[in-house]
Formats: C-alpha cells, structure tokens, sequence
C-alpha cells in the first residue's frame, strides 16, 4: 500500500495521460467531420451574395450625405463650393454609371429575346419539316443509312478474306495423287490478333496426303491479316471453314 | 451424366453449325515440298559408307516433288526424337523432317531405323527398322524414299524399281559393241544382262519383273529373245523373215505383242506364250508398229501410217473395233498409256523438232513436256509419275527423265558410249523389308 502510496502522483499522470490519449483518439475522427461540415457552407455562401447588391447599398448613403449640407448653403465658401461641384460630379457619375448599367442589362435582355426567337424560329422550322418528311421516307433513309454501314462492313469482310485466300493459295502445293474435284474442309479459329489458335479437320478427301497439304497450307500461315474492328472479327474471322477444292490441275 | 453432355455439346455444336464463312482455295502453287533429311547417326564400323540420308535425298529430289534441305544448312543434327526442336525446322520452312540411325549388331547384320515427322503438327507419321546385310545398303535407302514418297504425296514411290537399257559403244567401227544393262533407277549399279557385237532394240520388262524381251541381231537377221532377269534362261521366240520387233508383254505376263513383217508389211501380233501361238491383230497395207497395251490388257495402242502420216491408233482385242487416238501434229508415235488408261505420253513432232508429249485422251488436250531435240523412246515409271525417254547431248544418246506434268527434268549419269532405248521396271517384289519397331 505504502508502495502504491508513495508513487500516487505518476500513477495519477499515467492514468490522466491514458485518459487523455483515449480522449484524443476518440475525438480525432468526430473532429476531422466538424472541420469538414464547416468548410462547405463557407464556400456556397461567399458566391451567392457578391455581385448585384453593393451597387444598390452604395447609392442610399450618398443622399444621405447632402442632407447635413443644406443648412450651410447661406454661405458657401470655396471650399464648400468644391464640395458641391464634388458631390455635384459624384451624382453625375453615379447617374452615368447607372445609365451604363441600365444599357448592359438591356443590351443583355435584346440578346436572350433575340436567342429565343431564334430557337422558336428552328423549333417551327423543324417542325414544319417534320410534317412534310412522312414516316416512311425517314424510315427508308435510315434504312440506306444502315446499308451503306452494312456495305462497307462487307466490302472490308471481303477484303481480308481475299488477304487469306491469297496467302493459303501461295503455300500450298498440292501432292501428285491430287485431282480436280477432290475437297477437303477445314474448320479453323483464329485469336484477334489473327493468329492461329487450330485446325480441325472437317470433311476428309479420302486422301490423307491431299489432306494433310491442305493443313500445312493453313498452318504455314500461322497469322492471318484480320478486321481491327472487333464485331467484324467476332462475326466473321473468329471461326471459319477453308475449302479446299482444286480446279486448276492438269488431271 | 450423359444428358448433360449431350446438351453440352449441343450448345457447343451450335454456334458452328450456324453460318460460318467459308474461304474458297481453288488453286495452289505446287511448290517442292520442302524436307530435310538429317543425316542419320552412323556407328564407327559404318562411317565410311554413304550416309543413307544422301540417298534418300538425292532419290525425292530427283521425284521433282520435293526439296530437300542442304544438310549445311541445318541448325541441329537430331538423331532421335528427343532431339528433336521443330522450332529449328519451321524456321527453314521444312514441311517434314526424317531422322535415322544405323549400327552394327553382334550377328554383323546393319540395323538402319528412320522416322518421318509433320513439321507443323509435330506428329510421327512413319517409323521403320531395317536388318539388312552391308550390300543391301543401298536397297535401304531407296526403300525408305519409297515409303516416305508415298506416305507424303499419295502415291506409291519408284525409287528402288530398275531401268533397263542399251549401251553402244565404238558404233561405225569394227570394235562395236552392245551392251544390255540393267540398273538402279539412279543410274548407280550397273551390270549386263546380254553383250553382243550386233545392235539390240526394244528392251522390255514382263510384269513381275523377272524376265526381258528383247530384239538382238546375233543370228544375222533380227529375232525375239526372251531372257531370265537373274536366271539361266536365254530363249529365241522368233526369227521369221522380215522384221521381228518391239515386244512387249500383256499387263498379266502371259501373252507377248510383237511386230512382224513375214506376211509382206509390218503387222501386229499377239504371241500366247504358254503355247506359242501367233494371233494377227491388224490387217492393213500400211504400216504398223510399236505396240503398246492398255492397263486392263483389253486394248492394244499402236503407231500406224494408214492416214498417210504416222498417227496412233487403237484397237480391240476381243472385237478387233478400231479409234484413231491422235489428231494434232502430222508425227505421232511409240505411245504409251499411263497407269490411269486415261492419258497418253508418246513421241510428238513439233516444227520438225521430236519431243515428249502427254495428252489426256478423255479431254482432247496436249502437252509437250520435253524441249530438246530427238526425243525417242519414252517409258513410264510404274508409279506413272515419271518417265524415262532417250534424248542426245552433244551427239550423244543420255538417259533424262521428266515428270508427267512436264514440271522436272533430269538426266542420268552415263558412262562412256551412247545410251538407248531405256525401260523402266514394273515395281519389283521387296529386297529389303521393314519391321515395326
């Protein structure tokens, strides 16, 4: 007890440093919301007031001013004279700087009246397009809109399956048991960069020697020039039957 | 189980029944297929015997079919398939790869064993061993080209048939002589069958390969000599007034068409060889000659003048029904049908140059596939993918081979003196058989 006693003090700071750490701890995060609660406000705030109402809060002292001044009209001295022709000048451009206020805002009103007519002018502009333009002849232009979309997919299908044909064509070299007339189909996926993931032997020619020239025709490719487009890949060049059917042979 | 993998693969079977795009392939190029022979891993007691890669190389080179690899150009020299990076031959653009080793054995047999590899599938399309004597190493080789010729393009491979042939040395002098030879495809390995200082014509093989026939001067006037391959037998079949010429066996070896002139003008006979009975083919003033049968042995094909120019004819053994085969050219000769009875090669004149052609008797259509001059005597290789013809090379007579599509050429080594009237072997019984592994 004695011992407890005698270090009474430190434990008691110990405690209270404890208490003071846990207290911190706990506060620290209900402290950072407060600071963030009160930033926003400030912000809205500061823009919403500024612009129009200086100018109106200015103008009701500035009356208030010659009304003390009246009485000492009787006798004005030179320096009351300059004051007058100050306030005088003070008034004047007061009066001009409203009168350029009151033109800007006209200024401004004629640009929106004139923005609005515009647009109502289209708007009935369109309208009466949208009249004569009857549904049929709008559904067939998007149609040909389609097609022509449709087409230059084709047209570029097309173009890589010549690539492909002319690069198979190339590599291969038909054994001399082939003849006119023997086929051979195979199927074949490809990845999107074009190269070759398989071949599958499809529909045999009956000749293992016809066959297997077809197969290193396609895999001598190893990578085949194909759409950048990727629905076009997908659609068309992802998987795919070659056919192969000789007819240029002597026998 | 089963329910769910039918659904599975109906799901998966879907999407490339629907519509796919087919690319058409409707023409090739028929380049050389690209091979590469390593040579094979010789035991010490073999080194100094020819690597049986060469062979083999120099044999499908010379198909016309295939290209082979320079050895020099290799980037590795596997032997067995573990040493084997396909990486190393895609690179060179081989299509297939064949690999082998051969050693001694304790009984002093040769084993010689080969693989053939698909580059681009890296599978193993063929393996065989062999256990031969030394002196069949030759035979090996040529067997195997054989085996890889077939398994590669689809048709049987003649490398290790025979040509015959007639070798003339000192002709115009005193010195004469003709020789009889019988060879290797390649030329290699020479021997004679019958040497004589009289000339010899129109050497042929019967079909099995074991007998020749053959026109030889050796009694003053020419006569038929019927000859064992690698037998004793030596027999004179006709010495008739007259020409005794161009025989030539029936497809089943029992009957021998020949041409004989005893009846005033030349004529075709078919000779029974059992009985040695003669029966007239052809009745006509005009000449005929070169006799040649159809593969089905129902046919005979014949060179005749009776339109005034020589042109080749056919005709109907059991209805003696008489064609006409050739109209282009006012020269047509020494025909020939291939295996096929569809195409015909023979001696065509063109701007007054001989040459080789080759016509497909169903279309109509001709093709000269030989250029030089003096072209004669063509003769297919049994696989009906070559033929062998006699041509001259500077003033004198060489062997050269083409391929029926005209596409390859080569010419055989010759020796000294002319060399005539080649006849390439029908396919001969196996010197050299394989063995699984």
């Amino acid at each position: 007890m004695a011992l407890i006693r005698s270090y009474a003090l430190p434990l008691f700071a110990a405690l209270a440093f404890h208490a003071g750490v846990g207290l911190v701890f706990v506060r620290g995060f209900t402290a950072s919301e407060d600071i963030a609660q009160v930033i926003t406000p400030k912000v809205v705030n500061a823009t919403l007031m500024v612009v129009e109402p200086p100018a109106q809060n200015k103008r009701p002292p500035a009356p208030a001013k010659p009304a003390p001044a009246a009485p000492v009209a009787n006798k004005p001295s030179a320096a009351e004279r300059k004051r007058l022709v100050e306030e005088q000048l003070a008034a004047e451009q007061a009066k001009r700087a409203e009168q350029v206020a009151k033109d800007r805002a006209e200024a401004q009103r004629q640009k929106q009246r004139q923005k609005e007519l515009e647009a109502q002018r289209r708007r009935e502009r369109l309208a009466a397009l949208g009249d004569l333009a009857d549904d049929s002849l709008q559904q067939s232009l998007e149609a040909e809109a389609e097609q022509i979309q449709d087409n230059d997919v084709q047209q570029q299908v097309q173009t890589f399956q010549a690539g492909i044909y002319d690069l198979v064509r190339k590599n291969w070299s038909r054994p001399p048991s082939a003849r006119n007339g023997m086929q051979v189909r195979f199927l074949v996926e490809l990845i999107p960069t074009g190269e070759l993931l398989s071949v599958t032997l499809v529909d045999s020619s009956g000749s293992a020697a016809f066959d297997r020239s077809a197969e290193q025709a396609i895999r001598r490719a190893r990578r085949f020039d194909v759409p950048q487009d990727n629905s076009v890949f997908e659609a068309n060049f992802r998987r795919f039957y070659f056919l192969f059917r000789p007819e240029d042979l002597l026998r | 189980m089963p329910s769910i993998m039918c659904l599975m693969a109906l799901v998966l079977a879907g999407p490339v029944q629907a519509d796919l795009d087919t690319i058409i392939i409707d023409q090739g190029v028929d380049n050389p297929i690209r091979i590469a022979v390593v040579p094979f891993a010789l035991s010490e007691d073999l080194a100094q015997q020819q690597n049986p890669a060469k062979l083999i190389g120099f044999d499908l080179a010379r198909s016309g079919q295939f290209d082979p690899v320079a050895s020099e150009n290799m980037l590795s020299y596997p032997s067995s398939r573990n040493e084997v990076f396909f990486r190393d031959w895609r690179i060179l653009q081989t299509a297939y790869l064949v690999i082998g080793s051969a050693n001694v054995d304790a009984q002093g047999r040769v084993q010689i064993r080969y693989q053939l590899f698909d580059v681009a599938t890296q599978a193993e399309l063929q393996t065989a061993n062999f256990s031969v004597s030394l002196d069949q190493w030759r035979d090996v080789g040529h067997k195997i080209a054989d085996l890889i010729y077939a398994e590669v393009t689809g048709v049987r491979g003649a490398f290790s048939t025979k040509i015959l042939y007639v070798l003339a040395e000192g002709t115009g002098t005193a010195q004469a002589r003709y020789r009889l030879q019988i060879a290797d495809v390649d030329g290699q390995r020479p021997r004679t069958l019958y040497s004589s200082s009289q000339p010899i014509l129109s050497a042929s093989w019967s079909p099995d390969g074991t007998r020749v026939a053959y026109v030889s001067f050796e009694t003053g006037r020419p006569s038929i000599i019927l000859q064992d391959v690698d037998g004793p037998n030596r027999e004179r079949l006709t010495n008739f007034r007259g020409i005794n010429g161009s025989p030539v066996f029936s497809p089943d070896g029992k009957q021998l068409a020949m041409v004989l002139s005893r009846s005033g003008d030349p004529e075709i006979f078919v000779m029974d060889l059992e009985t040695r009975k003669l029966r007239r083919i052809t009745r006509h003033p005009a000449i005929d000659t070169e006799p040649s049968w159809s593969p089905d042995g129902q046919y005979l094909i014949f060179t005749s003048d009776r339109g005034g120019r020589p042109q080749i004819y056919q005709v109907e053994l059991a209805t003696n029904f008489l064609e006409r085969l050739t109209f282009v050219g006012d020269y047509n000769a020494r025909a020939r049908l291939l295996p096929d009875g569809r195409h015909l090669v023979f001696v065509h004149r063109r701007n007054g140059v001989f040459h080789i052609a080759w016509q497909d008797l169903q279309e109509d259509r001709l093709l000269v596939l030989t250029q030089s001059q003096l072209d004669e005597s063509p003769s297919l290789a049994p696989n009906g993918a070559m033929l062998i013809y006699a041509t001259q090379d500077q003033d004198k007579g060489i062997l050269a081979a083409v391929s029926v599509d005209g596409r390859v050429k080569y010419r055989l080594p010759s020796s000294a003196g002319d060399v005539r009237e080649p006849a390439w072997s029908p396919f001969l019984p196996d010197v050299v058989m394989a063995m699984d592994p």
